[in-house]
């Protein structure tokens, strides 16, 4: 847990960096040497070994030139509470086919960001969700994209990345079953869902 | 006793062939998929079937090139009837004036005997395999959720193959069709399974945070290329078949989607929003450089499929509005040609027919197109849900 708080800080202090616009490769990062044999493009990887795999060890958290920031083990989120009401007001919403935090969403993110600073022990699952003008795979893929796109505006907010999971229901979970453009806007959204320790855990 | 028993000893047994193919086959004919709508249809007509074997032999001709005319029009007469010993069918050849098939079918079902007689039919005329005994897996909605189905390639003998109870989607057959990969959210998050149709035995393949999703197997059976998040953006990864020695292919921070593999299982085809719309990339299955492949006339291409004879690649394009057109291409990029609207289009072993899924307000619904001849026909079994992502086996 120690190594995983580490990282976090890291992170945070990564993310302060590249959110003003920095767009360099962090300095802090000492690249891996042979690292990127066998990876399209150059850059360096934190936690990735020499045959250009990831360590998915769980206390590794790693960071690539795109500036993608790689998701915790799916096991620091096992066993907790989901509780579908503490965030609800939070949903944020995105243009067609975008996955950019829209300037007025911004306020609900440092809302969240400023309810998980409330109790270390809580987590937040991250749901992103697509209008159904796109096709199936398509949309899985956009949905992931824009739950990464909150969690990396989260993780900017000093919420640190082991506690954020993503998941993409693509069209499949619309909000309004509506065929009109107010049903679309409303369906293309980042929902949070707010993970809370079992008690006796 | 003795009278019932023969009838039923032959379901036991595979086909048992009687007769004689009575004419050589006739060389391939050779039918290029981007003249789709030129080629013409081969004018037949059929005599003495009726019923349920009538209706199979018209889709399984239909959607491999042929068209049904008057005798006086008609190149070849399909004849032949079937009763409780089996199957009999024969072509007649109008310009050679001569029968260049007759056989007997027995054992197996009607349905089986009828699609074998279809198959000869096709071979003999065309000199290309037919593709009546190939199945398909797909996507079906049971209200909220989807569970994978498995039918023969008209929609008959559906069985249910998950029932997770969840989302279970993108389904792609082994090489040896006896294996689907697919995902579900049975554990409430998007994970990759290997399902053995024989042994019933599922194994999870990709569980990691985030997506995984799109799994699909390389032309050999012992790589897979699918997409995974968990290094923080959807991109395509290459592993074994079991999920091991996973390797990561593309870096973009934009979303990656729908990989297939070129049958030479050198190149894996994509889609990425990486230049800023959604367009077609290739990039070596060991790794390298993703590059363009060119879809002059359409933007937004997405859900490649590459056609097993390795000459074209079919895709979906989003045309905005939520209009949908399955478009083809060669391989090396070039001009696009609109085949039909619809989306997520999957090759039939043959390289000429395929599967894709058609929308109408709430409504999806598998279909089929002849891309020679452009034409479409809707699965002839309806189901009681939507349908949608068919993957034909190879």
């Amino acid at each position: 847990m120690t190594s995983l708080k580490k990282v976090g800080l890291v992170l945070a202090a990564l993310m302060a960096a590249t959110s003003t616009g920095c767009k360099t490769k962090p300095k802090n990062i000492t690249p891996i040497p042979g690292g990127n044999a066998n990876v399209a493009g150059a850059g360096s990887l934190i936690g990735r070994d020499n045959s250009g795999t990831l360590n998915n060890g769980g206390d590794v958290v790693t960071i690539d030139e795109s500036g993608n920031i790689g998701l915790s083990d799916l096991d620091e989120f096992e066993n907790m509470l989901m509780d579908r009401d503490a965030l609800a007001a939070q949903t944020v919403y995105f243009e067609l086919d975008r996955s950019e935090i829209h300037p007025d969403d911004l306020g609900k993110v440092e809302a969240v960001a400023g309810i998980l600073a409330q109790d270390a022990q809580n987590k937040v699952l991250i749901e992103g969700h697509c209008d159904e003008r796109g096709t199936e795979e398509y949309n899985r893929a956009l949905g992931e994209r824009r739950a990464l796109s909150v969690r990396d505006a989260l993780s900017g907010l000093g919420v640190s990345a082991d506690r954020i999971r993503t998941m993409s229901l693509g069209e499949d979970r619309p909000a309004d079953p509506g065929l009109d453009e107010a049903a679309y806007a409303r369906n293309r959204r980042g929902e949070f869902v707010l993970l809370k320790p079992k008690p006796g855990n | 006793m003795s009278k019932a028993t023969p009838k039923r000893l032959p379901a036991l047994a595979g086909l048992l062939l009687a007769g004689l193919a009575l004419g050589q086959a006739q060389r391939s004919i050779d039918v290029d998929v981007f003249d789709a709508g030129k080629v013409k249809a081969i004018p037949v007509t059929l005599e003495g079937f009726t019923g349920e074997t009538l209706a199979l032999l018209k889709f399984d001709l239909f959607v491999q090139g042929f068209e049904f005319v008057d005798k006086a029009k008609a190149q070849f007469t399909i004849k032949g009837s079937h009763d409780e010993s089996g199957v009999s069918g024969a072509v007649y050849d109008h310009v050679k004036r001569a029968f260049i098939l007759n056989k007997r079918y027995r054992g197996g079902g009607t349905r089986l005997l009828a699609h074998t007689f279809a198959n000869n039919v096709v071979e003999t005329i065309t000199g290309s395999p037919g593709i009546g005994l190939t199945r398909v897996a797909f996507r079906q909605f049971h209200g909220r959720n989807t569970e994978i189905h498995v039918a023969d390639f008209d929609g008959h003998n559906a069985k249910r193959l998950t029932l997770d109870n969840s989302i279970a989607a993108g389904p792609e057959w082994t090489p040896n069709n006896n294996t689907l990969y697919y995902y579900s959210y049975r554990r409430h998050n998007p994970d990759i399974y290997s399902h053995n149709l024989q042994t019933g035995v599922r194994r999870t393949v990709a569980r990691y945070s985030g997506s995984n999703i799109s799994p699909t197997v390389s032309p050999d059976g012992r790589r897979l290329a699918m997409v995974l998040s968990k290094a923080g953006s959807p991109d395509i990864w290459v592993g074994s078949a079991n999920g091991t020695g996973l390797r990561r292919l593309t870096t973009t921070k934009e979303a990656e989607s729908s990989p297939c593999w070129s049958p030479d299982g050198r190149w894996i085809c994509f889609a990425s929003r990486a230049s800023g719309s959604t367009r077609l990339y290739k990039i070596p299955a060991n790794g390298g450089a993703m590059s363009r492949i060119r879809t002059i006339g359409v933007m937004n291409a997405t859900e490649p499929d590459w056609s097993p004879d390795g000459k074209a690649i079919v895709f979906t394009t989003m045309r905005g509005g939520g209009v949908f057109e399955v478009c083809i291409v060669p391989p090396g990029g070039g001009n696009v040609e609109v085949l039909a609207t619809g989306e997520d289009p999957s090759w039939a072993p043959n390289s000429r027919t395929l599967m894709f899924t058609r929308r109408s307000g709430r409504k999806r619904v598998l279909s089929v197109l002849d891309v020679p001849t452009k034409r479409v026909k809707t699965l002839p079994r309806s189901f009681p849900g939507n349908c949608s992502q068919s993957a034909w086996t190879k």
